[in-house]
């Protein structure tokens, strides 16, 4: 009876928190969580780029797959060419004309992209044969590029498009919340295409120099000229060469572990991202390495500003080299050392142990 | 004495909420990154510039920063995604063209005329040299016409 009274009062003196004191252990909560969440977020962003790193190792391996059937790599076909006329620029300024490609013939524009070659070696058979039509249609003589929102040919043709906007996620940076299908895409505006987050190195190029952009990467002191624009010669391991003559592994004489074949883009920051297709799976080393256009709405004007290699991983970019190996770039990495490693035939003395 | 524990209590709580703040406020200090930045205005002939890209590269090699001129002819530069960058002196370029016509097959557009003239572009003729220093820099970059003409006649874009 007695204790039953006393209840009451005992609650009274110890039971109840104050409110200074709830404001106190929320303060402390709060310094707590600030504390933490960087940590957490660090450690999720850590796990996306393990990711990336997973896809780009299985992008390359299905390269080097390919190399061994084919003996030689994946190519693009280029979308607007100039049969007979196209020539390789030499160091002296002459010119050598490219003999007839063994793999396009003059009216075969169609615009396959490199990645398209491999989708058989990234278990996408289905899919390859079903693009198909759009780089290999026995029954069309013109197969030059074109695609509207409704209406194109070669690899623009509306029977493949059902495959244009299929995003492979081992084509997909977790970190690029901008890597999903769009319409924006050059080439394709008004068309919804998949796009991808791994392009092939084409070398040093100095992209814009050709027709003289003025931008901030468009010169000597950045990348090599001739560019891509101008002849066929790129030094790296994708792009215009290709119809011609594709690199086979024997040429790359910087040696595999030195060469970069395979790296990182942002596709907001790049609308030359589109997966399939031969103008949206290239980039250059002539900018400097994760450059990020300060501006999103230049992007479109300034496009040959930002033909380069970058990450939303803070402070690096990944690359997978020419032996399947995926490396690790610190965005600081001294300009002249980024492209020596993009060269396959340079001569340079670059490894990544510097 | 309720009274002046509750006083007591009130103001250390106080404390550790300016302590918390304080330590937050230090932690987001200690993240950010480079010493310097630098912003101010681009002028053509006394005149903004509406359209462009300027360059801040250092003279003695390492990471270049980048602006876009903004329509009131105003820049503030960042080095690749950061804001800001390191001290010291760098070589600045300025390249400013007209909007270039759109392609009717989806392409990206071909630059149109220089607005600036073509020297400015590169770090090496652009003859542009600052310093920045630790702290925030106004930069003002006037730029002369002069010459403008002959780099219009004597390339176009092309493809």
């Amino acid at each position: 009876m007695q204790e039953s009274r006393n209840l009451p009062r005992r609650r009274k003196l110890f039971s109840a928190f104050t409110l200074v004191e709830l404001l106190v252990v929320i303060a402390i909560i709060g310094v707590l969580v600030a504390l933490l969440l960087p940590a957490v977020q660090a450690a999720r962003e850590a796990a996306r780029r393990i990711q990336c790193s997973n896809n780009m190792k299985n992008v390359a391996l299905a390269v080097v797959n390919y190399h061994d059937v084919k003996r030689h790599l994946p190519f693009d076909i280029n979308w607007s060419t100039n049969f007979g006329g196209e020539y390789y620029l030499q160091a002296d300024g002459s010119k050598d004309p490219a003999s007839p490609s063994k793999y396009v013939s003059g009216r075969n524009r169609n615009g396959k992209g490199w990645i398209v070659d491999i989708l058989p070696q990234l278990e996408q058979q289905a899919m390859y044969d079903g693009m198909k039509l759009g780089f290999d249609d026995p029954s069309k003589k013109i197969m030059d590029f074109l695609a509207r929102a409704n209406n194109g040919s070669g690899m623009g043709r509306m029977d493949v498009r059902e495959f244009m906007d299929n995003q492979l996620s081992v084509l997909t940076c977790p970190s690029d919340p901008s890597a999903v299908p769009r319409d924006d895409m050059w080439w394709w505006t008004g068309a919804t295409v998949a796009v991808t987050s791994y392009k092939g190195v084409a070398g040093d190029t100095a992209v814009g120099k050709a027709f003289d952009a003025g931008g901030l990467w468009s010169n000597e002191d950045w990348g090599s000229i001739p560019d891509r624009f101008e002849s066929l010669g790129c030094n790296g391991l994708f792009w215009k060469f290709g119809y011609y003559d594709p690199i086979n592994f024997r040429q790359i004489s910087d040696g595999l572990s030195n060469t970069l074949m395979i790296g990182e883009s942002v596709v907001e920051q790049d609308l030359h991202s589109m997966a399939y297709f031969s103008d949206g799976d290239w980039a250059s080393c002539n900018m400097q390495l994760n450059y990020f256009m300060p501006n999103l709405e230049n992007v479109k004007i300034d496009w040959y500003d930002v033909r380069g290699f970058r990450s939303l991983h803070p402070g690096v970019v990944q690359f997978a080299m020419a032996d399947a190996s995926v490396q690790v770039l610190n965005e600081g990495i001294d300009h002249d050392i980024y492209r020596a490693l993009s060269t396959r035939d340079g001569g340079e003395v670059a490894g990544l142990d510097f | 004495m309720s009274f002046t524990r509750m006083q007591f209590e009130r103001n250390s709580s106080f404390g550790l909420v300016k302590l918390s703040t304080l330590l937050t406020l230090l932690f987001l200090v200690g993240c950010g990154g480079k010493p310097a930045s630098v912003s101010g205005v681009v002028t053509l002939d006394g005149g903004p510039l509406e359209r462009g890209t300027v360059g801040f590269a250092p003279t003695g090699g390492g990471m270049r920063a980048a602006g876009i001129i903004q329509s009131d002819g105003s820049y503030t530069l960042k080095t690749n995604r950061e804001k800001g960058l390191e001290v010291g002196d760098y070589l600045v370029t300025v390249a400013s063209r007209e909007p270039g016509a759109e392609d009717p097959n989806g392409g990206p557009p071909m630059p149109g005329p220089y607005i600036t003239p073509r020297h400015y572009a590169i770090a090496k003729t652009s003859g542009l040299q600052f310093n920045v220093e630790k702290g925030s820099n106004t930069i003002n970059i006037e730029l002369s016409s002069e010459g403008l003409e002959a780099d219009n006649k004597s390339k176009r874009g092309r493809r």
